[in-house]
C-alpha cells in the first residue's frame, strides 16, 4: 500500500534541508537538485490535485522549483524549507487555474495497485454500499470532478489535509490564514464534496 | 458541543474513541449520527487520490529540466521582480496593483480638461513663435525640371516640415479642369490655384 509522504517532515529531515538550503543558497546546484529530488513528490501531488491534470502538473512543478531557486536568497529560515517551497507551490497553482481555460479537461494518472487494499477502498466496494458497481476509474474520475467544483482555496485545503495529511497549523502557515480559517474551510469543502459524491456516500 | 463542532470534531478524530459528550449526541441523534459517516466516507473518497502516482520518469524528466535551468544564467531584476510579486506574495502583488491604479487615477483626472482649473493667464508672457514653412519657387519654365528638386526637398525636410512650393506662371484666363499636374515623368500631386 502507498503510504502518505511524511508531511512535514521529521527533525533530522528538517536539519539536513536547512544544510542544503544554506548551501543551494551559495548557488551549489547539486544541493538544490536533492532538494528538489526530496520534495518533488509531495509538491507534484500538491500541483497534480490542485489541477486534475498531469502534463498542467509536470509544467507547474519545473516552474515551482526554478522559481524557489531564483528566489532561494531571499528565505530567511524563518519557517521550514518545506512550508515555503509548498506556500511557493500553492501560489503557483492558485494563479494558474484561475488563468487556465475553463474547458481544459480531466488528464489523470495512474491509480497504484495499493488501492484495492486500502481500507476504504475496501469497505466502500463491499456488498452493502452502491459503489460496488463502479469501476476504479469512474471513481477517479468522479472524485477528480467534485474537487475541480470546488473554489480554488477550499480545494487547497482539502488537498492539503485530506490527501496528503499535513496538520491544520502547517497549512495556516502555508497559507497565511488562520488555523481556524483553515478548519472552516475544511468543514464547507466537505459539506460540498458530500453533495457532489452523494452517490458513493449516500 | 454543537452539531457543526460535533462534525469537525468527529471527521479530526474518525477511528478514535469519541468522549462521552459526543456519543452521546449521536446516540441521541440518528440523523445526526448518519451525516457524520456520510462526511467521514466523503473524507475516506477523497483521500485515495493519494493512489494516484506519476510515472516514475515524470520525476527524472523534472529533475534534468529543472538542473539545466537553474545552471543557466541568473535571471534579470524584472524577472526576480515578477517571481517576487506573483509567486511569493501574489496578495501584495493585488494590492500595489490596486494603489497604482488609484495613483494613477488621482493623477489623472485632476489635470483633464473638465476639472482642472484654469491657469491664470501671463499677458507679459511671449507667445510662442511657430517655425517659418519653407517656401520654393519654381518658375513655369523649370516645371520639367521640378522632380529631382521635390526628391530633394523629400529627403532634406522630415515629415510634417514638407517645403510649400509655389509655381509661377503666366497669367492666363483658362482654369484647369483638374486641379493635379503632372510634374516630371510619371509624378502627378494634387495642386490648388490661386490667382
Amino acid at each position: 500500500m502507498t503510504q502518505r509522504e511524511p508531511t512535514p517532515p521529521d527533525q533530522a529531515e528538517d536539519a539536513s534541508d536547512r544544510e542544503l538550503v544554506a548551501r543551494a543558497q551559495q548557488r551549489d546546484a547539486a544541493a538544490y537538485d536533492e532538494l528538489v529530488r526530496r520534495y518533488y513528490k509531495r509538491i507534484y501531488a500538491l500541483l497534480y490535485n490542485m489541477t486534475s491534470n498531469k502534463e498542467d502538473a509536470e509544467d507547474l512543478i519545473q516552474d515551482v522549483f526554478v522559481k524557489a531557486y531564483d528566489a532561494l536568497q531571499r528565505f530567511k529560515g524563518d519557517s521550514s524549507f518545506y512550508t515555503w517551497v509548498y506556500r511557493i507551490a500553492v501560489n503557483r497553482a492558485i494563479n494558474y487555474v484561475k488563468r487556465r481555460n475553463k474547458r481544459a479537461g480531466l488528464s489523470l494518472d495512474d491509480m497504484d495497485g495499493g488501492v484495492e487494499r486500502d481500507k476504504a477502498y475496501v469497505e466502500l466496494s463491499s456488498k452493502e454500499s452502491p459503489f460496488r458497481d463502479a469501476t476504479l476509474s469512474e471513481l477517479q474520475e468522479k472524485l477528480n470532478e467534485a474537487l475541480q467544483k470546488l473554489s480554488d482555496k477550499h480545494r487547497a485545503v482539502v488537498v492539503l489535509h485530506d490527501i496528503q495529511g499535513v496538520p491544520h497549523e502547517e497549512i495556516s502557515k502555508m497559507l497565511g490564514v488562520s488555523s481556524g480559517t483553515v478548519r472552516s474551510r475544511l468543514f464547507y469543502a466537505r459539506q460540498l464534496l458530500q453533495s457532489e459524491l452523494a452517490e458513493y456516500a449516500p | 458541543m454543537n452539531e457543526s463542532e460535533l462534525k469537525v470534531y468527529c471527521l479530526e478524530h474518525a477511528g478514535e474513541t469519541l468522549p462521552p459528550e459526543a456519543q452521546a449526541l449521536l446516540q441521541r441523534d440518528p440523523a445526526l449520527q448518519a451525516d457524520v459517516a456520510r462526511l467521514v466516507a466523503v473524507r475516506n473518497l477523497i483521500s485515495l487520490k493519494r493512489y494516484e502516482q506519476p510515472a516514475d520518469i515524470a520525476m527524472e524528466r523534472c529533475l534534468r529540466a529543472v538542473s539545466q535551468q537553474i545552471r543557466q544564467e541568473p535571471e534579470g531584476w524584472v524577472s526576480r521582480l515578477r517571481t517576487w510579486f506573483t509567486i511569493e506574495h501574489p496578495a501584495l502583488a493585488y494590492s500595489t496593483a490596486a494603489l497604482a491604479l488609484v495613483a494613477v487615477t488621482a493623477l489623472v483626472f485632476p489635470r483633464s480638461p473638465a476639472t482642472a482649473p484654469l491657469a491664470a493667464l501671463d499677458e507679459n508672457a511671449p507667445a510662442e513663435v511657430l517655425p517659418e514653412p519653407v517656401l520654393l519657387a519654381v518658375e513655369e519654365s523649370d516645371v520639367a525640371d521640378i522632380a529631382p528638386t521635390m526628391a530633394a526637398a523629400e529627403a532634406a525636410f522630415p515629415n510634417f516640415d514638407k517645403p510649400i512650393i509655389f509655381l509661377r506662371s503666366e497669367s492666363t484666363n483658362l482654369q484647369p479642369s483638374v486641379p493635379r499636374m503632372q510634374i516630371g515623368p510619371g509624378q502627378v500631386v494634387p495642386v490648388n490655384f490661386e490667382y
